[in-house]
């Protein structure tokens, strides 16, 4: 087991790239973030920001013929995921890394009893008897609430919340050191969100498991995360501990996010804005891709690479103004 | 599941029912006067009349409804030829086998399809591709007994190598089958394919994947199971259709069995030959779609456990 103080997992200027018909789509353009042991970080964004991008990366499953990673390394306790041939990504995946999909009306097999599903990822990678394997699996549903009798029955027999605990339950089997959560309530009413967050906490305190938790829902973050990245058009415009992120927000784009929550206490009649929409992301503007959107853009802004700049030991931010 | 078999028994009944009565009632409204073609432009309308009241053919429509239904489904008889003066049953038990075995081949081969339409999707956009969707097209275009005709030119006559006609081998049966089954492997495998494709990009194909899975045991257990569940349905209509092409198949190459039977019976207005003909291969079909009912069931549990968890229901509520 890694010493406490260690990177599990590090993300060094990390860019992906995807074609589509004939134009660029700069999904990620040079992400590094890092996380140890039992963290959880949260990437924050808007839509198309590029936070599945990253995730997907991370488990090399970007889908071969439209994505390439032009650049970067994605360190899993110093190995490179990147430099590997994908036979030894098949011990990987599902094993040290694991992923929760957004949608869990889709992301079960619709013809496999849910049992067999969390059964076979456990039977895969670990040296056991089907008969074993099925007994762990049974352990797992019991863990995420679900009773043993149901081992048998299929997706199409369990509510949305139910499938989000199978998949969890399939995500955390062969306890990972890491899990990747896209989104993982976002389909989820809000009485199931707060059960389901409540057992990714619950386990991964349990199993000492990193998480990177992909949300664009700041509640969801206050209450899950050590750190925070605020994502936007495929790069980290600011990163730091939940404290530093939540009370000192830095980057005007981190601010606006913040400013467009409802507040109850001022008792405003209109929601606060970001103007503008986000920017294509095959056609990215110079300088800083947030400056068409930023209330304090100078010329400054309009070229040229942004600095990253450090503004405490562990807070950094991507803007020229600060 | 046997509650739905027996339920879609019931259905195959209803329908193979429904089939005779539709075919009695086309032979009885078809204009051609059987009594007039039997015995010829020189009879008298005399002759004729009585002819027909010995045929029956003087009753009411719904006696010789009834009277053809009764024989046909109670006392399994389906009369006598008016031309032959044998019994239609025997006929048809002696011309059967080979109809039987030729439909059952074309079936068979029929089901190329398959790894054709999905190499085509795997390899979605490659060369593999082009060529079984090339491949796929002109099976589907070409009409069976044009290519039937072309392969008699070329393995018969040019190079002496295939039998054109009759039965007797093995080898009497490979141009006729080759011919019955070209449109269905053809329609089989662009099902196929585009069912594949709906879940090569699913998402529990990712998760399969984000589990460490080799990329086989993602197609063979997580794609196939969910992709073939649609493609079941068309291997039993491709397969109803092979039927009608059997019947001109077995024409051409001369083969006798009932869709000959039929084909001659037609000319002489036989109408019991035609008759036993349509409800022998009624029951064929009908059969055919039962099997693929109960395949459906037995590869999709959603179906599957809509009855099973209806039967647990009922159990609880008799404890």
């Amino acid at each position: 087991m890694a010493a406490k103080d260690e990177k599990l997992l590090a993300v060094e200027d990390l860019v992906v790239e995807y074609t589509s018909g004939g134009s660029v789509i700069h999904a990620v353009n040079g992400v590094s973030f890092d996380l140890r042991q039992g963290e959880t970080i949260g990437l924050v964004g808007e839509t198309g920001a590029g936070k599945t991008t990253i995730a997907k990366t991370i488990m090399r499953i970007l889908p071969a013929e439209q994505a390439t990673v032009k650049n970067g390394r994605i360190l899993l306790n110093g190995e490179n995921l990147l430099e590997k041939k994908e036979a030894e990504m098949l011990d990987v995946r599902g094993k040290q890394i694991s992923m929760i999909f957004q949608d869990p009306m889709t992301a079960l097999n619709p013809v496999m009893s849910v049992g067999s599903q969390i059964a076979e990822v456990i039977a895969l990678h670990s040296e056991v008897t089907k008969k074993e394997a099925e007994e762990r699996a049974l352990e797992m549903l019991r863990m995420v609430g679900i009773t043993e009798e149901r081992y048998d029955e299929f997706p199409f027999q369990f509510s949305g919340g139910m499938k989000q605990r199978i998949v969890i339950a399939i995500a955390l089997a062969c306890n990972p050191m890491l899990l990747l959560a896209d989104e993982p309530t976002t389909a989820l009413d809000v009485t199931i969100q707060a059960q389901v967050l409540e057992m990714i906490n619950d386990l991964k305190a349990k199993l000492n498991t990193s998480l990177v938790l992909i949300t664009h829902d700041l509640g969801v973050v206050a209450e899950m995360c050590d750190k925070v990245a605020v994502v936007y058009a495929g790069r980290i415009v600011e990163m730091g501990s939940k404290e530093d992120i939540f009370d000192h927000p830095s980057h005007p784009y981190t601010k606006g996010l913040f400013h467009s929550l409802p507040s109850f206490v001022l008792g405003e009649k209109r929601l606060h804005v970001i103007e503008g929409m986000p920017p294509d992301p095959s056609n990215l503007p110079e300088g800083c891709s947030f400056h068409p959107r930023c209330p304090y853009v100078t010329e400054a802004c309009r070229s040229g690479e942004v600095p990253n700049k450090e503004l405490t030991p562990s807070h950094y931010c991507r803007c020229r103004c600060i | 599941m046997r509650r739905y078999i027996f339920q879609r028994l019931i259905l195959t009944v209803v329908v193979v029912l429904l089939a005779a009565v539709l075919i009695f009632t086309i032979m009885y409204f078809v204009p051609g006067d059987p009594a007039r073609i039997a015995l010829g432009s020189t009879a008298t309308e005399a002759e004729v009349y009585e002819y027909r009241v010995k045929l029956g053919l003087e009753d009411p429509y719904l006696i010789q409804l009834g009277k053809f239904m009764f024989n046909a489904f109670l006392r399994l008889d389906l009369g006598t030829s008016w031309s032959r003066g044998v019994s239609v049953m025997s006929g048809l038990l002696e011309r059967l086998p080979r109809t039987f075995a030729l439909g059952i081949s074309c079936v068979i081969l029929g089901l190329v399809g398959l790894p054709l339409g999905i190499t085509a999707a795997i390899h979605r956009g490659h060369w593999q591709d082009r060529v079984c969707s090339v491949l796929s097209m002109v099976f589907i275009s070409v009409p069976d007994f044009w290519l039937a005709l072309m392969m008699i030119l070329l393995f018969s006559v040019r190079l002496n190598l295939l039998p054109s006609f009759g039965i007797g081998s093995i080898q009497h049966y490979i141009m006729p089958c080759i011919a019955g089954a070209i449109a269905s492997i053809g329609t089989l495998s662009r099902q196929t394919r585009s069912s594949v494709l709906e879940v090569i990009n699913a998402d529990f194909v990712t998760t399969a994947r984000s589990k460490g899975l080799k990329e086989k045991a993602v197609i063979y257990k997580h794609m196939l199971p969910n992709a073939l569940i649609p493609v079941i349905n068309v291997i039993g209509t491709s397969f109803a259709k092979c039927v009608g092409g059997i019947i001109v198949i077995e024409q051409i190459f001369s083969i006798p069995g009932v869709g000959t039977y039929m084909n001659m019976a037609i000319g002489s207005r036989d109408y019991p030959i035609i008759r036993g003909c349509v409800v022998i291969l009624a029951i064929y079909t009908a059969l055919l779609n039962l099997l693929v009912d109960i395949a459906y069931a037995v590869v999709d549990p959603r179906i599957k456990a809509q009855f099973t968890a209806q039967a647990k229901r009922r159990k609880k509520i008799h404890a």
